[in-house]
C-alpha cells in the first residue's frame, strides 16, 4: 500500500514500513529528502487518531531540533505537518554502526558515539531506540536518526535504557569490555554529573533482565 | 499421537470456579460448568471469593458428574497460578483429592498459557501474536523456539483492573467490564485521556487517576466511551507493533476483556488493515473457565509434565515465560 506524500515529493524509494510510519526517500525541490509518514489507523477513531499522530509527529520533529541545538547531529527537519502526520528531513547517506563494526575505526567511533548520547542526555533527551541501525556514518560525522520513541526526559532508568540498548548491541563482539569502557568514557565525558547514576543503572538492568525485577520486588512484599 | 486423552481441569484463580473435561484427539469439549463469584459491595475479596468456591465445589463437580463419567478421566488438571492464593488453593485442593481418588495423574497448569491454548484449539491459530487482557494481567505473547516471550506488558496495572476500579467508583458495580461496554456505546464524545505507549508497553494509572477525577463532572457515558476508546487504542497500536516487527499475520485476543465486543471489532480493523488475520472465537471462552484448564493439562501432560501431590502447591506469582508451549503441529491438523 502506498502512502500519500506531501506535495512536490517524489518517490525513490521505500526506506522502511513499520506498524506507526512509512519512511520514504524523495526527491524534493531537487535533492534527496525523507520523509516519515505517520499512518492513520482505522481501529482509531478519527479524532483519536489526529490526536496521536500529530502528537508525535511535533515531538519528533522537536526532539530533532532540539538535540541538534544540543550540538548532537540529527537529521535537518525541512518541513512538517502535523496535521498529515509528516515530517520532511535531510536525508542522511552513510553507513550504519552495524556495518562498521569490524573496522579499524570502530572503537573510535564507539567512542565518540558515547560523547554523543552523553550530550544528548545532558540536553534532557532520551532517544528511546539506540539501536545501531540508528546511529550513522556521513562522512566523518556520527548521526542519530529516528527519535520516534524518543522524549525529553531526565530520569536516570530512561536514561540507562538507551544506553543499555546500545551496549547489548555489542555483546557478540570479542572486544566487549573493552568497547563498553570506551562508550562510558566518552559518555562520562559530556554527560555531566548524572553520569555516575546512569552507569549504575545501567549494571542494574543488566542484573535483572528485562523483568526479573518487578518479580523480586513482588516476592519481597509478599 | 494415537493415544485419546480425556482430562478433568480445575479453574479457581481468582472469580470464577470452573470445572470442564475435555478430549483429545480430536479436540472436544465434553463439558464446561461454571460458578462466578459476584462481590456484594467492592472488588474481589480473595477469601471470601475462596469461600464461594469451598461453597460451590461441590455442586459443581456433583453437575460435572452428571454429564461424564469420571471413569473415562485419563489427567486431573488445575489452575496452578497466577492467581489469588486463598482461590488457588481450593481448586487445587479438590484436583489432589480427584488424582488420588481416580488414581489418575495430577497436573499443574498457568491460567495464561491456557487462556492461550483454548484460543487457538477453537481457532486454531498456527502462530498468532496473542494480546492477553483480563482483570489482572495485560500482555503481549508470543511462542516463539518452544518458549513464551513477552514483548509488551502494563507498567502498572491490567486494562481490566482500569475498568473495574472506574466502574466501582462510577457506582455501576462488579465486574466493570459489561456495564462500562453498554455505557460506552451510548456516547460518541470523546474526552481527552493520556494515551501513553511506550515502545509495545503501556500505562494506565494515568487514565485512571484522571478518570475517577471526572467522576460525577462528565456524563458517565462519555467516560466510558474515552476509557473504551484510548485504552484499547493503545491495546491495539502495541499489539501491531508486535505483528509488525514480527512478520506475524495472526493475531488473538485472550483473557476476560476479549468479551469486549469493541475491543474485538478494533482487532478486526486493524488486522484487515495490514492483511493479517484477527482469529475470533465464541465469547464465553474469552471468561475464565474449567475447559482451558482441561486443554492446557493435556497438552501438558503430552509434553511430559505430572506433579506428586506433595509438590504442588500453588503458584500466585507464576510467570508464562517460565511455562513450555505447545509443540509447533499441534494446531496445524
Amino acid at each position: 500500500m502506498l502512502n500519500r506524500l506531501p506535495q512536490g515529493c517524489t518517490r525513490i524509494r521505500t526506506l522502511y514500513q513499520g506498524a506507526e510510519a512509512i519512511v520514504d526517500l524523495c526527491e524534493w525541490m531537487g535533492t534527496k529528502v525523507v520523509v516519515k509518514t505517520r499512518i492513520s489507523k482505522g481501529y482509531r477513531i478519527s479524532e483519536l487518531d489526529d490526536f496521536v499522530r500529530k502528537s508525535r509527529t511535533v515531538r519528533e520533529a522537536s526532539l530533532l531540533s532540539s538535540a541538534k541545538k544540543a550540538g548532537v547531529e540529527t537529521p535537518f527537519v525541512y518541513h512538517v505537518n502535523p496535521v498529515e502526520g509528516w515530517i520532511i528531513m535531510s536525508y542522511v547517506e552513510g553507513e550504519g554502526l552495524r556495518s562498521l563494526q569490524y573496522s579499524s575505526v570502530f572503537p573510535n567511533l564507539v567512542n565518540r558515539l558515547g560523547m554523543i548520547v552523553g550530550r544528548l542526555h545532558s540536553a534532557g533527551i532520551v532517544h528511546g531506540d539506540l539501536t545501531p541501525a540508528n546511529v550513522i556514518l556521513s562522512g566523518d560525522r556520527l548521526t542519530l536518526i529516528d527519535f520516534g520513541l524518543g522524549e525529553y526526559s531526565n530520569e536516570v532508568e530512561k536514561k540507562a535504557e538507551d544506553i543499555y540498548t546500545l551496549i547489548s548491541s555489542l555483546t557478540p563482539l570479542s572486544d566487549y569490555d573493552s568497547l563498553v569502557k570506551l562508550f562510558l568514557e566518552g559518555y562520562r565525558s559530556s554527560a555531566g554529573e548524572s553520569a555516575i547514576k546512569v552507569e549504575e543503572r545501567v549494571k542494574e538492568i543488566g542484573r535483572r533482565g528485562r523483568y526479573v525485577e518487578k518479580e523480586l520486588r513482588r516476592q519481597t512484599e509478599s | 499421537m494415537g493415544e485419546r486423552l480425556t482430562c478433568i481441569g480445575i479453574e479457581s484463580t481468582a472469580h470464577t470456579f470452573g470445572i470442564g473435561i475435555v478430549k483429545y484427539h480430536p479436540f472436544q469439549i465434553l463439558c464446561d460448568v461454571r460458578r462466578v463469584y459476584r462481590p456484594v459491595s467492592g472488588g474481589i475479596h480473595p477469601s471470601e471469593a475462596a469461600r464461594h468456591h469451598i461453597e460451590k465445589a461441590v455442586e459443581a463437580l456433583e453437575e460435572a458428574m452428571s454429564r461424564v463419567d469420571l471413569k473415562q478421566v485419563d489427567i486431573v488438571a488445575f489452575a496452578r497460578g497466577p492467581g489469588l492464593g486463598p482461590c488457588l488453593r481450593v481448586g487445587a485442593a479438590l484436583a489432589r483429592m480427584l488424582s488420588l481418588k481416580l488414581e489418575k495423574p495430577l497436573v499443574g497448569v498457568n491460567h495464561a498459557a491456557s487462556h492461550i491454548n483454548i484460543a487457538r484449539a477453537l481457532t486454531r491459530a498456527i502462530d498468532p501474536v496473542v494480546l492477553y487482557v483480563s482483570g489482572g494481567n495485560t500482555q503481549v505473547i508470543y511462542a516463539s523456539e518452544g518458549k513464551y516471550v513477552i514483548l509488551g506488558e502494563t507498567e502498572d496495572i491490567a486494562v481490566g483492573n482500569l475498568i473495574d476500579v472506574f466502574a466501582r467508583k462510577a457506582g455501576l458495580g462488579f465486574p466493570g467490564g459489561p456495564k462500562v461496554m453498554e455505557l460506552a456505546s451510548k456516547s460518541r464524545r470523546l474526552l481527552k485521556l493520556p494515551y501513553s505507549v511506550k515502545g509495545m508497553n503501556v500505562s494506565f494509572s494515568g487514565m485512571l487517576t484522571m478518570l475517577e477525577g471526572l467522576v460525577g463532572k462528565e456524563p458517565v457515558e462519555d467516560l466510558c466511551f474515552s476509557l473504551q476508546e484510548t485504552a484499547f487504542s493503545m491495546l491495539i497500536e502495541v499489539s501491531e507493533r508486535a505483528m509488525a516487527m514480527l512478520g506475524v499475520k495472526e493475531f488473538i485476543i485472550a483473557g476476560g476483556v476479549g468479551a469486549n465486543a469493541r475491543l474485538r471489532q478494533m482487532a478486526g480493523k486493524m488486522c484487515e488493515e495490514r492483511n493479517a488475520v484477527f482469529k475470533d472465537y465464541p465469547i464465553e471462552y474469552y471468561a475464565d473457565n474449567g475447559v482451558m484448564i482441561a486443554w492446557e493439562g493435556i497438552i501438558q501432560y503430552m509434553l511430559g509434565e505430572k506433579l506428586n501431590v506433595e509438590d504442588s502447591m500453588v503458584k500466585p506469582r507464576w510467570r508464562i515465560v517460565d511455562v513450555k508451549p505447545p509443540p509447533s503441529g499441534l494446531y496445524e491438523n
